[in-house]
């Protein structure tokens, strides 16, 4: 049966995870807790690390992306990168501006990424804030502040939606965080938040 | 003049921008989507919304303004700025609560200020294109004077005769109108609390939409 959206919008994979999310990851504390739309605080870390994964996983399997992994020096050192190659555009949403960070060429993830996450002292939190604008545009979620805090749901569409979206966010999940290059790919997303996570030094 | 007992047939929105010799306030909003509430073409209805927070998430009973899209050719021009800026640009949906628009007003408060400012500078024109201001905005004309003489006399009324006291369910039934402009005169707290034990109904939906709006 198709599952209604307002408007018929396509939501993607991404949004589809943050909605169902309390049901997807760990609760949290206060500390890495974000709010999820029914209230519960999930961590906000692995949240953000399976939205890239199930991006990943839904771009590639529907042939919008091809994936592979290179050695790259950083230092004295050197990390295994994903690469990203973009074969096409027009994906939904949050998917379409993975599309568009790789900027057209094959781009490593942890260069897409410092696109995607803002400079901040928690980046995983404007992050996932960025992610529910599909719900935003949609018309059902107006946005509060920052981590989601006052945001304003529809209950009819946000308990529809999470029950009917439900079954296909848990199967892509499931698959995504299967990958082979899963820890990777989480180890990326690990590297460019720490390039774009800042300190204020407001106490020497 | 003493007493205006009329509405006056101009947008309420125009009205203050006269009143004020080209400056409508912050009640111009308020009274033009009470306008079209009252004309049917916002329909006001209770809902209720899931607010998030660290703490939880909670429910919250509100009330939504609703568009009636088909009647979209019925709005006034300015009317349809005006929808257009809250429904369209800040909430992207047809239908709003006024806790959304409490929130959006915090949230997008740049955006609400750009679009309210094009809005204020489209009803001072058509102040003037009517011929209620001069060409500066600033100052009115003989015909703009006139208005607001008895849109001054029509305050007096609804702050000296507000509470309508004798006949009450004609009363309400006329009351409507005259809501909308007491909101546009800053009113509407006051006269919305004297009427609440009369009201019923759609009347007291948007009468309770008034209080919210105004608070």
């Amino acid at each position: 049966m198709d599952i209604e959206t307002p408007n018929g919008v396509e939501f993607s994979p991404a949004a589809k995870a943050y909605l169902c999310a309390d049901r997807l990851v760990q609760p949290a504390g206060m500390y890495f807790g974000y709010p999820t739309p029914t209230g519960v605080k999930v961590d906000n870390r692995a949240l953000s690390k399976g939205i890239v994964l199930v991006t990943i996983q839904s771009l590639e399997e529907t042939g919008f992306i091809q994936v592979r992994q290179e050695q790259r020096k950083q230092l004295l050192g050197s990390y295994t990168a994903v690469m990203v190659h973009a074969v096409y555009s027009g994906a939904p949403g949050f998917s379409g501006r993975f599309l568009e960070s790789t900027g057209w060429v094959d781009e490593s993830l942890v260069t897409m990424l410092t696109h995607l996450f803002p400079r901040d002292q928690a980046p995983f939190i404007p992050f996932l804030d960025s992610v529910s604008d599909e719900f935003v545009e949609a018309g059902i979620l107006t946005r509060g502040g920052y981590g989601a805090h006052g945001n304003v749901w529809d209950p009819k569409w946000l308990e529809y939606l999470g029950q009917a979206l439900y079954p296909q966010a848990y199967d892509l999940w499931m698959r995504a965080h299967a990958r082979a290059d899963a820890e990777v790919i989480k180890r990326n997303v690990m590297l460019a938040v720490g390039m774009k996570q800042y300190t204020e030094r407001d106490d020497d | 003049m003493p007493y205006q007992r009329e509405i006056p047939q101009v947008h309420t929105a125009v009205a203050d921008a006269v009143m004020r010799a080209g400056e409508p306030g912050e009640t111009a909003t308020t009274a033009a989507l009470l306008d079209l509430a009252q004309h049917g073409l916002l329909t006001l209805r209770p809902c209720t919304r899931v607010v998030t927070s660290i703490f939880g998430a909670t429910e919250r009973d509100s009330y939504e303004f609703v568009v009636d899209s088909t009647r979209w050719k019925e709005f006034d021009p300015l009317d349809q700025e005006l929808v257009s800026l809250l429904f369209t640009t800040m909430k992207h949906s047809a239908a709003m609560s006024l806790l959304d628009l409490r929130v959006l007003l915090r949230s997008r408060e740049s955006t609400y200020a750009r679009g309210i400012a094009a809005w204020r500078a489209a009803v001072v024109a058509r102040a003037v294109a009517d011929g209620l201001l001069e060409p500066t905005g600033r100052s009115r004309t003989a015909a703009g004077e006139e208005l607001h003489g008895r849109c001054e006399a029509l305050r007096d009324y609804i702050r000296d005769f507000g509470r309508l006291e004798d006949d009450r369910l004609m009363s309400l039934e006329l009351w409507g109108p005259y809501l909308v402009w007491a909101a546009l005169f800053g009113l509407a707290d006051e006269t919305v609390a004297t009427m609440r034990p009369k009201a019923m109904g759609y009347c007291d939906d948007l009468m309770l939409a008034a209080e919210t709006i105004a608070r």
